[in-house]
């Protein structure tokens, strides 16, 4: 059984500080959250409320339509996976992983054969007799995934899984992670600072600054249409660019500093000469032959990165910082003045003072940014 | 996490850098023992030259072991730690689960629960000894509130060997509670989450993931215990100098009649060999049951 989660109004307030500030959020049955934002923002905070390790200070969270905000961790019927993984250190693999049956009046085969199903799906038939001391920080990660799955509940919580393993590693269970969740369905929140994992594995990402969600949208659309600056800055990767500038026409953005004119993808309804920033990804700026305006660019450094070039540098005439990524390997470009046309899909363009999107205001939800 | 081992030659230069510290340690460690077993070969009576000590080889060995009143007072010492030991740690862990949380003026509490252990023992003799006091104690004072008769209490082999006991708790159980406060303070808090997620409820999580996650800690602590309690001599001596009788005669306190009254000092080291040996069995039965210094895995 799958079970939505629905957070209404919820609040957490540490002392006189508030943390997560009336959060709304409705994950779907079966639906793959993730919860990203800066170090700080209130993640885990918000994942702890849900499991029921923090008491909210305001607000209601109903798991599968049962309002659950004063019940037990155990009562909820979710399942949480730690960063450091939190097993057992005195209990066997297999210990670790039915310790909630054994709890429960679970029939001692019905336990035995959880955990050698969970066992099997996750590749760790073979480790049940050891000690978590005894094991990889990956084997590790299974034995927790392990004691997850071995209660089958109706909800996953994973507060950043996979940070403590090394790349190629978390590359790898990130594919498990999806294949897992598929074979199962439950509904699923993850906290994460990892870009990749936030745009691979989500249905929906939740973006979160000082207690407050920014955006919710599937990752194209956090991507595409960033409901403000904050998302913009936050999701891609190299960091979208950002230049102060000004409306000169419904699809002209001048940047006074570098004298450039840059064509937008779409008209915005704002009067000549507002105050605007624009953004453009750095995947948005190509080196070509395209007529029209140009960004003119003092190239740093240039990391070849095997598909793409990153370039660092600056842009000419104003200075500000500038990054380009480009197709193919460009590492000559280190330490050369380069023009690079702009494209306009990838080009934003936010309000200077309330930092919202132009190009696609999200009206319904614009009460939620202060 | 697996441990590679070092190379040859950096296990050398460890051994250079430790040796000196283990050298005197050692040197620390073994020579009163050695010598203690040494004086239980010879008669020597302190005062005299050690050039007159006499050669007397197994006989005060010999003398002590058919002593009744070494085995007697081996008895005493036994029951005396067993009791008074088992009730410190019952007491020292169930303190430090009741007051390990973050409930305001705890910091206040702990402090106070570990004062006892700061008094030097001779000073905790005199207290319980004027506590005690048949005539002019509290205790009894205490009773008389209640209409209870005045109770001889340093005066009655039973209630004697009781008031030791409550002395030896009164100063060691706080030992135990801030060993157990120390080792639950460094568990995982995770991992206590982790556990009320799969249900586990206060006793659950205390016996099934807390106490065994402190069992080194609980391992070490006991063994210290044992040791002391075996050893214990000071406020015995203040508080019943082993009496009334010998009811609370324990080992160390027949060492020290034996050597400073009976003036014979080498069935005194004799004695102390069996004490020494007797310690040293008990140490190695509770290493042996959790042993922390193992790398290995402990704690059932
Ligand atoms: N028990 C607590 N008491 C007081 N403040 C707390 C407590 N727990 C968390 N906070 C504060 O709440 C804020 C949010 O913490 P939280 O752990 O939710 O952040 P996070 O988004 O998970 O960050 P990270 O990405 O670094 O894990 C932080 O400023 C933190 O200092
Ligand atoms: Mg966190």
């Amino acid at each position: 059984m799958s079970a939505g989660v629905e957070l209404v109004d919820v609040t957490k307030r540490f002392g006189g500080n508030t943390i997560v500030e009336g959060i709304n959020l409705a994950a779907a049955a079966g639906e793959f959250i993730v919860l990203v934002g800066a170090s700080g923002c209130g993640k885990s905070t918000t994942l702890r409320m849900i499991a029921g390790l923090e008491a909210v200070s305001g607000g209601r969270i109903l798991i599968g339509g049962r309002d659950v905000t004063a019940a037990r961790p155990d009562q909820r019927d979710i399942a949480m996976v730690f960063q450091n993984y939190a097993l057992y250190p005195h209990m066997s693999v297999a210990e670790n992983m039915s310790f909630a049956l054994t709890l429960t009046s679970a029939p001692k085969d019905e336990i035995r054969r959880r955990v050698g199903e969970a066992a099997r799906i996750l590749g760790i038939e073979d480790l049940l007799d050891r000690k978590p001391r005894a094991l990889s920080g990956g084997q590790r990660q299974r034995v927790a995934m392990g004691r997850a799955i071995v209660r089958e509940p109706s909800v996953f919580l994973f507060d950043e899984p996979l940070s403590n393993l090394d790349a190629k590693l978390r590359a790898q269970m990130r594919v498990e992670l999806a294949l897992l969740h598929r074979r199962l369905g439950k509904t699923t929140l993850y906290v994460t600072h990892d870009q990749v994992e936030a745009m691979t594995l989500a249905d929906r990402i939740v973006i979160l600054e000082r207690g407050v969600i920014q955006q919710i949208g599937a990752p194209a659309e956090v991507f595409n249409r960033p409901r403000n600056l904050f998302v913009a800055g936050f999701i891609g990767s190299p960091v979208m660019n950002l230049f102060e500038g000004r409306l000169v026409s419904p699809d002209t953005v001048e940047l006074p500093g570098a004298q450039v004119r840059v064509r937008l993808s779409a008209t915005i309804s704002a009067p000549a000469g507002k105050a605007v920033i624009l953004g453009i990804r750095p995947q948005g700026l190509l080196l070509g032959a395209d007529a029209g305006p140009r960004l003119r660019m003092r190239v740093k450094v240039a990391e070849f990165l095997g598909t793409e070039t990153v370039l660092n540098g600056t842009l000419a005439g104003s200075g500000e910082t500038l990054t380009a990524s480009l197709n193919g390997d460009h590492g000559a470009l280190a330490d050369r003045e380069v023009e690079l046309a702009v494209d306009p899909v990838h080009t934003h363009v936010f309000d200077a003072e309330t930092k919202l999107n132009l190009i696609q205001p999200e009206k319904e939800r614009s009460d939620e940014t202060t | 996490m697996a441990m590679t081992p070092a190379p040859h030659s950096s296990a050398r230069t460890a051994w250079f850098f430790i040796l000196p510290a283990a050298i005197i340690m050692l040197a620390a460690g073994l020579y009163p023992v050695i010598s203690a077993i040494r004086l239980g070969f010879y008669d020597w009576s302190m005062g005299t030259p050690w050039a007159q000590a006499r050669w007397t080889g197994w006989t005060s060995f010999q003398i002590v072991f058919g002593d009744p009143a070494v085995w007697r007072s081996l008895w005493t010492t036994l029951k005396f730690a067993a009791v008074s030991v088992s009730a410190e740690m019952f007491l020292g862990v169930a303190l430090a689960l009741a007051l390990e949380g973050n409930i305001r003026g705890m910091a206040f509490f702990r402090t106070l629960f570990i004062l006892p252990m700061m008094v030097a023992p001779i000073a905790v003799g005199l207290t319980w000894r004027y506590l005690f006091d048949a005539q002019f104690g509290p205790i009894n004072a205490l009773l008389a509130v209640f209409g209870v008769a005045a109770k001889g209490w340093l005066a009655d082999e039973t209630l004697a060997f009781a008031a030791i006991i409550v002395s030896d708790i009164w100063q060691w159980t706080p030992f135990v509670f801030i060993m157990v406060i120390a080792g639950l303070a460094s568990i995982d808090s995770s991992v206590l989450e982790a556990a009320r997620i799969d249900g586990a409820r206060w006793w659950t999580l205390t016996r099934r993931v807390k106490l065994p996650m402190i069992a080194h800690v609980l391992a070490i602590t006991l063994v210290m215990r044992l040791i002391d309690a075996f050893r214990v001599l000071e406020v015995i001596y203040v508080l019943t100098f082993g009496g009334p009788g010998d009811s609370t005669e324990v080992l160390s306190m027949y060492i020290y009649k034996t050597a400073f009254i009976g003036q014979k000092l080498g069935a005194a080291s004799a004695i102390s060999v069996l004490l020494l040996a007797v310690v040293m069995f008990l140490t190695w039965l509770a290493l042996r049951m959790s042993n922390p210094l193992a790398d290995g895995e402990n704690g059932q």
